[in-house]
């Protein structure tokens, strides 16, 4: 078993979606928990977040072990679903901020929650404000990210805070992005990320108080 | 000049692609040519790049170009262009750019690694944002400065009062405002022909609303924003179309992200070379600028960042007359000595390579309002000049750059930073930049010397 669970994380980390999927099946075949062949890939994509912020990697390399990740949980989706379980530790809306294009900060942010355990909703980029909101009460969500680079685009940050508790929805909004600062954040009533790293440490943080 | 409805028919006839496949291909085709050519980030002996090495990254980003072309983004098709048209092209490229009315006119260009005497500098807040209250005084300082060329302006957060929202009729507003009051700032300074490059925006509609009578003028740079890595958008065919109907001089403004899509080093040089080409051939830029940007630090400062201006700009200004200019992304702020020892770095560096301008600066990562002052310009203006002046060679000038990065490399990687100070705590109210501040650059002028570089 410890030969597949190694197997399953290093394909991760390579990058390989083929060699994923088959060690998804082998290891279902073989008797491991969906559980635990979760957590070998979990574990893949923790060692990747280790490098990216390492400066060993960068992201093409963390889409690629993203993308054999995703390929895995496929398979393995249902089987978790049968046990009752789920890998999910919460629900996450996110995108950058209306007016603003930039994505890369942001995706990367969506890849390390995915392998931490989040279902995440990618809205995308230049996303108007009330989307963040009506797409969070759509899905229930746990937490509302929003990235902003520009120094003209963090009022949305402002402006989908103010959104969200004028709706009375009961939802963490997380910000982060070039132009965000922890001082900004607490202005605006919400928490602040400096990068992908922070930002899975933040999010299971505020689920685990939910 | 690029033919903007040849143009339109390549952006709507290219294949289909979805964005996520653009940028992994970017990736592995840069990775594969940075094998194939033997292109290799090392500063264990110095920012040093052998001239075949130069040669390999210029013809490694032409091969980019021609293999994968520019994305966009509107309609998820990708723009190809061929190698006789590319060629076609770069045979046309500027090779200077005028700017600026009267006694303030300016010709940008002509600077290579072997000849730095046409040096121009920018000065200004690069787009980082100051309040309106003091958005004059503060653009004032940077035209006051006799050896700031050109400016470019802060970002406004505000009109009277209200947040300037993005795609609305105020960011229209104020575009033109940025402009408005930058030109206020060089008349006050008794310098009104002095040019302006600008005003960013994402939106087309904004930046073109910042061009007209109480704005920028037909004598300014305008400029235009494709997207990184390799991409643009209908938003950026709208403002070359406007750009070229109006027969105004633009520069095309990249932050290749090291670290990102385009991934390390020598990636990213191969990438930035990808794009000083599409913006020959398809943006048809007068200048081309670029500020690297590293994922990690959020700035562009650290020994990876400043080897990219290194490659790219030794690159390009070894292979084409083009017109070159960089900006000055630094992670500390005003009055500390981190943001001069960033500031020297990178201005040795770039100027020593060849480029034609430099934009100085946008402190801080553009993070905070209010710091940014025109003493970033001086400092940069004196060292960009000295470069020349003190006929330093390129490895000299590499060796002293390597030098002065060492005095904050760890502090930018670790976030350790010295806590900046705003433009009120640095200038008094008569617009003069005050003792601390002073003092704080002129000990480093004396540490400047002692490596060699003596300002003049």
């Amino acid at each position: 078993m410890q030969e597949i669970v190694e197997s399953l994380r290093n394909s991760v980390i390579i990058g390989d979606r083929e060699e994923t999927k088959k060690l998804v099946e082998k290891a279902l075949k073989s008797g491991m928990s969906a559980k635990e062949i979760l957590d070998a890939l979990t574990s893949g994509m923790n060692e990747i977040g280790r490098r990216f912020e390492d400066g060993e990697i960068f992201l093409p390399e963390v889409m690629l072990a993203a993308d054999a990740m995703y390929a895995g949980l496929e398979i393995l989706e249902p089987e978790l679903l049968k046990g009752g379980e789920t890998s999910k530790l919460g629900k996450v809306v996110i995108g950058t901020v209306e007016g603003d294009i930039h994505d890369i900060g942001k995706n990367i942010v969506k890849i390390m929650l995915q392998g931490a355990g989040f279902e995440v909703y990618d809205l995308g980029k230049d996303v108007p404000c009330e989307d963040f909101v009506n797409k969070a009460k759509e899905v229930k969500a746990d937490i509302i990210g929003v990235s902003a680079l520009m120094s003209t685009t963090t009022p949305g940050q402002k402006r989908v805070a103010e959104i969200a508790k004028e709706e009375g929805l009961k939802v963490e909004i997380m910000v982060g992005g070039a132009c965000t600062t922890p001082e900004w954040a607490q202005n605006i009533g919400a928490h602040y990320a400096a990068n992908a790293t922070e930002a899975v440490k933040l999010a299971k943080s505020l689920v685990d108080r939910r | 000049m690029v033919d903007w409805l040849t143009l339109w028919d390549k952006v709507n006839s290219g294949p289909e692609m979805e964005e996520k496949r653009f940028d992994l291909k970017i990736y592995k085709i840069a990775n594969e040519l940075k094998k194939n050519y033997g292109i290799v980030f090392d500063v264990s002996n110095g920012f040093k790049i052998e001239k075949s090495m130069m040669r390999d990254i210029y013809d490694a980003g032409f091969n980019l170009f021609l293999e994968i072309g520019s994305y966009c983004t509107s309609n998820k098709k990708i723009i190809k262009i061929s190698e006789e048209d590319i060629k076609e092209d770069l045979k046309k490229v500027k090779e200077k750019v005028r700017a600026g009315q009267g006694k303030e006119s300016i010709i940008i260009g002509g600077n290579k690694p072997n000849d730095r005497s046409n040096v121009i500098i920018v000065g200004g807040p690069c787009a980082c944002p100051i309040s309106e209250e003091i958005f004059v005084t503060v653009m004032s300082t940077y035209a006051n400065e006799p050896k700031v060329n050109a400016l470019i302006p802060g970002k406004l957060q505000k009109i009277k009062g209200k947040d300037i929202t993005m795609r609305t009729p105020l960011e229209m507003f104020a575009t033109r405002e940025e402009a408005k009051l930058t030109r206020k700032a060089t008349e006050l300074s008794n310098r009104p022909g002095m040019p302006i490059i600008g005003i960013e925006s994402v939106s087309s509609e904004a930046a073109n609303f910042s061009y007209g009578n109480d704005g920028l003028r037909n004598t300014d740079i305008h400029e235009i924003d494709p997207i990184n890595e390799l991409k643009i958008s209908f938003e950026t065919l709208k403002r070359i179309l406007f750009c070229q109907k109006n027969n105004l001089s633009t520069t095309t403004m990249m932050c290749p992200v090291l670290g990102g899509v385009a991934g390390g080093p020598e990636e990213t040089a191969i990438v930035t070379v990808a794009e000083a080409l599409q913006s020959v051939c398809i943006v048809g830029g007068d200048m081309f600028t670029f500020a690297v940007n590293n994922i990690h630090t959020g700035s562009g400062t650290d020994s990876k960042s400043l080897w990219v201006d290194l490659a790219a700009l030794l690159a390009l200004k070894n292979a084409l007359p083009m017109v070159v200019s960089t900006l000055i992304w630094t992670a500390s702020g005003p009055c500390t000595e981190t943001v001069i020892l960033e500031i020297a770095s990178k201005t040795i560096l770039d100027i020593a390579c060849g480029a034609d301008a430099i934009m100085s600066a946008g402190c801080t990562k553009g993070r905070l309002l209010d710091c940014y002052t025109g003493m970033e310009a001086t400092i940069c203006a004196e060292i960009a000049h000295s470069v020349h002046k003190n006929k330093l060679s390129l490895d000299d000038a590499a060796e002293i750059s390597l030098e002065l990065n060492r005095g904050y490399e760890e502090k930018i990687l670790r976030g350790e930073l010295p806590v900046p100070k705003s433009f009120s705590e640095c200038y008094s109210l008569d617009g003069k930049p005050k003792k601390e501040y002073l003092d704080i650059w002129n000990s480093f002028k004396s540490k400047l010397k002692d490596m060699g570089v003596c300002l003049v």
